[in-house]
């Protein structure tokens, strides 16, 4: 039994588990056929004012960044119990009256919390959260310049530059091919002669 | 069966202690037959596994309720179709198949050592039974799945309503098994150190093993991705919990890690680099598990036993050690052969790649770990959730994309400023004017035209690269459609990966789409209303329930306008479950398609937008309380995964080796006439 | 009846640990193949001898630039077919799945050939037709 065959195999059913699942999706809602015939269209009533778009996008977004006091790390737009439904009508009110979301999700932290919100607050110990990412990327950046610099550090070495330019980017060889390269590291510590032998250039030999 | 299964996981445990410890022996005593007796084993510790396994699905099947575990996750009301996969709704039983699914990964692993690994092999089957022998300790003495009832009424608990649905069937088998065979790669890598086998021997096992490991993590993610879309109800599919952040962060590191072993395979570079990088997802993986099973983070996935998660700690922490003194003692082997030569080519542009992945993972565990930072130096509780994570990993990724777009162009070693202008002139072209044109048809979300923009350009690299390939093919006279498959063929691994980059597109689609122009509207609707979502209009019927057993179901009969057409009935429902407390929705989705295909079935085509029904509540008086959303884009969020398949599937097929091509005459003898024999390649 | 299933699978375990013992292959895995080893090794040093002349000859210009990345191609194809050889010795008597072209043997005549060719080149300048003998 070879590798080809296992990993053939392996690929074939995950191929056919990933195919089959997710776009059934809808062939799971259950459909069944009404009466749909002339009904008055009546307004319906929401649970904030609908007429707004604006309005209940503002509201919805603020939503996303409350979290529900009960439910284990839900925010207020996933979750469906009594209090989030009561903050989310508070939330509403109090936008209704003027209020901005910085106010608001102070209220609610005043009350129920720091915890109740999506994301620590800028301020205090918790603008931690939010520099030690930027710090981090920003060493990291400098870090990855120096690594680099060191890495180019080393010298070319014209054989192993001539030498293995010669492997073409289609592995025409296989798995003599990782061979071919230990070949030319070899040759490459050796200080042979020069010579950039062949054209290295990628594009060209890319057949 | 209880008692099967114990002595099947004794048995197991005895096994694979012999097998890790006997292959070390034998090695050192110098005695082939023990070395050979040892792997045995490990393939028999597989069986012994296999058959605890099947004496916990058996129990399950037939409402086996002395056993605790039966009792606590299944009842008699159950479908039975459900009852095969009720075992790893637990923390013993998912851990029981852990166990299992792993000793049979490493059974898999071992036999396909490649022959020149072949001096490591005992060195890999030790690491490997070394990680079973852990879990199976814990399944024996902390986490025993076969533990007698307290008392038994002949009536189970029932599953937890959640976990009541066909995803159940795939996402935690399939999530499972890639968390935990991130193992596999680093001890094909771990075993090579130790047996001093430090040259490039381990390569193509690693780095198969880390793809297949990669794809299996994928499709997990993504239908557990899928399956929250469709039961929790809230229209959304990643909320950068703490389990699902623990579960991306190996698959984040192994994506780096594919790429930059692509430059260790063809210039013998990154060679420390990478066993880091494999080091560090088995680390993570771990610490995934630690985190999973009674870590100190609350999350809506955990199993929450405190006492456990304490020696998962301790076991990542050793994993940790091991690495580091394995690594650190290997290190003079290790040196790159060759320098960078530019900083504008190939290798590093998969430099800046791993920079940017490992970004994200770094970002991502200082997420889930800050709130405990936060009670221990602070004293005061915050929770850090989807805001934050979409702030600071948002730009990285967009950052990832951008490079998806550049690197593939850039050729190896090095290149010129003037031939990088030509190579990406086309492709930042397009993505300018992608870019221009979605502002001027009225898109003004900045961030979604960005990254509108920079999936145009990763896809238009990719088309130009098959362009250029292609029509070199045609130049010996093939069509379109043979020469694009000739240069597939003729590399596999790299343009599997291309296509694998447009199921990222098809993904980035998605989550842009979901992402920014989500429409939403929470409505109270009586019988014979409607309301009406931008061009839908959506009209209640009525509500019609079920009394069952363990549960009580209602759905509310709803039918779906578009321009006064009538374009679906739907049927979403909620099912309240007294024993638990809780109830569960299932979400009406219907694709809206952006081109109806004649022929397929509605959620084949190409996807617009989801129309997403839930109902939160059904009233007493025979209103309900609909969520009625419109998704752009969902669909491909999904599509995203057979393409994703299918590339990994390209990547791996095995190239024909030297013996059975052709190679041209020139090189088919040798240079001498006499010479009679040939080489035969 | 389940512990009884137990007990065969216990019982079978058991056995198919314990038959490499009995079958006593006798292998002993240390220092068995150093002969050959030791052979293959001096093989892939003569290749690459064999490289490092070239690359003098065609530093001097008496090979053509194609003869160079001819013989260089086989030479190094040679080496590295002998450092594959190598690594299959592990723990087997034979590299199992070498199909016959590339046995020990028939790589060592053609090794031998490409010395002997080396050698020749080295005693008369152009006047071996192995340029176009491919």
């Amino acid at each position: 039994m070879s590798y080809a065959v296992i990993i053939r195999t392996i690929s074939i059913v995950a191929l056919l588990l990933a195919v089959t699942f997710p776009l059934f999706d809808s062939a799971l809602a259950h459909a069944q056929s009404g009466d749909t015939t002339g009904k008055d269209v009546l307004p319906a009533i929401s649970i904030g004012p609908d007429q707004d778009r604006d309005f209940e996008k503002r509201a919805q977004s603020l939503e996303k960044q409350l979290i529900c006091p009960i439910c284990p790390g839900e925010t207020l737009d996933q979750s469906f119990v009594q209090i989030s439904q009561d903050m989310k009508r508070i939330l509403r009110e109090k936008l209704q009256e003027g209020q901005d979301e910085g106010q608001i999700k102070e209220f609610f932290a005043a009350r129920y919390g720091t915890s109740v919100l999506a994301a620590p607050p800028r301020t205090g110990f918790n603008l931690v959260t939010w520099i030690v990412p930027p710090i981090g990327i920003a060493l990291g950046v400098v870090g990855l310049f120096f690594v680099m610099r060191q890495m180019r550090r080393g010298s070319v070495n014209p054989v192993a530059a001539g030498v293995g330019g010669m492997i073409s980017d289609d592995s025409v060889y296989g798995e003599l091919d990782d061979y071919l390269a230990e070949v030319d590291r070899d040759l490459a510590t050796d200080d042979s002669l020069d010579g950039d032998q062949c054209d290295d250039n990628d594009r060209s030999s890319e057949a | 069966m209880a008692d099967l299964g114990t002595m099947s996981m004794l048995l197991a445990l005895a096994l694979a202690t012999y097998a890790g410890v006997g292959s070390v022996a034998g090695v050192k005593l110098g005695s082939g037959d023990l070395v050979m007796s040892a792997r045995r084993s490990a393939y028999v510790a597989g069986l012994a596994l296999t058959v605890a396994v099947g004496a916990l699905v058996y129990a399950f099947v037939t409402h086996d309720f002395s056993i605790e575990y039966v009792r606590g996750h299944s009842d008699r009301a159950q479908s039975q179709a459900f009852t095969w996969v009720a075992m790893y709704a637990g923390n013993e039983g998912s851990l029981l198949y852990i166990t299992a699914i792993f000793t049979l990964m490493s059974m898999v692993a071992i036999y396909v050592t490649p022959r020149r690994l072949e001096p490591s092999r005992p060195y890999i089957i030790a690491i490997l039974m070394g990680i079973s022998v852990f879990f199976l300790t814990v399944l024996v003495t902390l986490a025993d799945p076969f533990a007698p009832a307290l008392f038994d009424d002949g009536r189970g608990i029932g599953v937890n309503p959640l976990l009541r649905h066909p995803g159940m069937f795939i996402h935690p088998p399939l999530q499972m098994a890639g968390l935990v065979g991130v193992a596999i790669p680093f001890a094909f890598v771990g075993g090579a150190m130790i047996s001093g086998q430090t040259r490039d021997q381990w390569l193509d096992a690693a780095r198969v093993s880390a793809i297949a490991v990669w794809a299996t993590l994928s499709a997990g993610l993504l239908i557990g991705a899928w399956w929250a879309y469709t039961i929790l109800g809230w229209g959304g599919y990643w909320s950068w919990d703490p389990i699902e952040n623990v579960a991306i962060m190996p698959w984040l590191v192994l994506t780096a890690f594919i790429h930059s072993v692509m430059v260790q395979k063809r210039r013998g570079m990154f060679r420390m680099w990478n066993i880091a990088l494999l080091s560090m997802a088995f680390v993570l993986s771990q610490f995934g598990m630690f985190i999973n099973r009674g870590g100190p983070v609350v999350s809506v996935h955990s199993f929450g036993a405190s006492t456990i998660g304490s020696v998962f700690l301790g076991f990542m922490l050793f994993s940790l050690l091991f690495a580091l003194v394995v690594f650190l003692w290997r290190y003079p082997m290790l040196r790159s052969d060759r320098p960078l030569e530019s900083f504008l080519s190939r290798e590093a542009s998969f430099l800046v790649n791993n920079f940017l992945f490992l970004g994200v993972t770094f970002v991502t565990l200082w997420g889930v770990l800050f709130p405990l930072f936060s009670e221990f130096a602070n004293n005061e509780t915050v929770t850090v959730s989807a805001p934050w994570y979409n702030q600071i990993n948002g730009p990285i990724l967009l950052a990832i994309v951008i490079l998806m777009g550049v690197g593939p162009l850039l050729p190896w070693r090095r290149t010129t400023l003037t031939s990088a202008q030509r190579w990406l002139s086309i492709p930042i072209g397009i993505s300018l004017a992608t870019m221009a044109l979605l502002w001027i048809s009225g898109v003004h979300e900045l961030w979604a035209i960005v990254g509108f923009g920079a999936l145009a350009m990763v896809m238009s690299a990719v088309l130009e690269e098959w362009y250029r390939g292609t029509m070199a093919q045609r130049r010996a006279g093939l069509n379109f459609a043979v020469g694009w498959w000739r240069m597939v063929s003729g590399n596999r691994p790299r343009h599997g990966g291309y296509i694998v980059h447009i199921a990222i597109i098809a993904l980035g689609i998605g989550i842009i789409g979901t992402n920014f122009f989500q429409q939403r509207a929470d409505v109270v609707l009586a019988p014979g209303e409607s309301f009406s979502l931008d061009e839908y209009r959506v009209e209640y019927i009525n509500t019609e329930n079920e009394q069952r057993e363990d549960r009580i179901s209602e759905w509310a009969n709803v039918n779906v306008y578009k321009d006064n057409k009538q374009i679906a009935s739907l049927a979403p429902w909620r099912a309240f479950y007294p024993v638990f407390n809780m109830a569960s929705v299932r979400a009406s989705v219907h694709n809206v398609p952006l081109v109806d295909i004649p022929g397929l079935p509605s959620y084949l085509d190409p996807g617009l937008e989801d129309l997403y029904l839930v109902p939160s509540e059904f009233l007493e008086d025979g209103r309900v309380v609909l969520r009625i959303s419109i998704n752009p884009a969902a669909w491909w969020l999904w599509v995203s995964g057979p393409i994703f398949v299918i590339g990994t599937m390209i990547a791996l097929w095995p190239a024909p080796l030297l013996e059975r091509r052709t190679v041209p005459a020139r090189t088919r003898s040798l240079s001498m006439p006499q010479a009679g024999s040939s080489v035969g390649v | 009846m389940p512990i009884a299933l137990g007990a065969i699978v216990a019982l079978i375990s058991l056995v198919v640990i314990a038959i490499p013992f009995i079958r006593r292959s006798g292998a002993v895995l240390s220092a068995r193949h150093s002969a050959e080893v030791e052979r293959l090794t001096r093989l892939r040093s003569d290749l690459y001898d064999q490289i490092g002349q070239l690359q003098t000859d065609y530093g001097t210009n008496t090979v053509t630039d194609e003869d160079y990345q001819h013989q260089l191609l086989e030479l190094r194809i040679g080496a590295a077919e002998t450092i594959r050889l190598l690594d299959q010795l592990g723990y087997e008597d034979e590299p199992q799945d070498a199909p016959a072209a590339l046995k020990r043997e028939v790589l060592e005549e053609e090794i031998a050939a490409l010395r002997q060719a080396g050698s020749r080149r080295n005693i008369g300048t152009g006047e071996d037709s192995e340029s176009g003998g491919a």
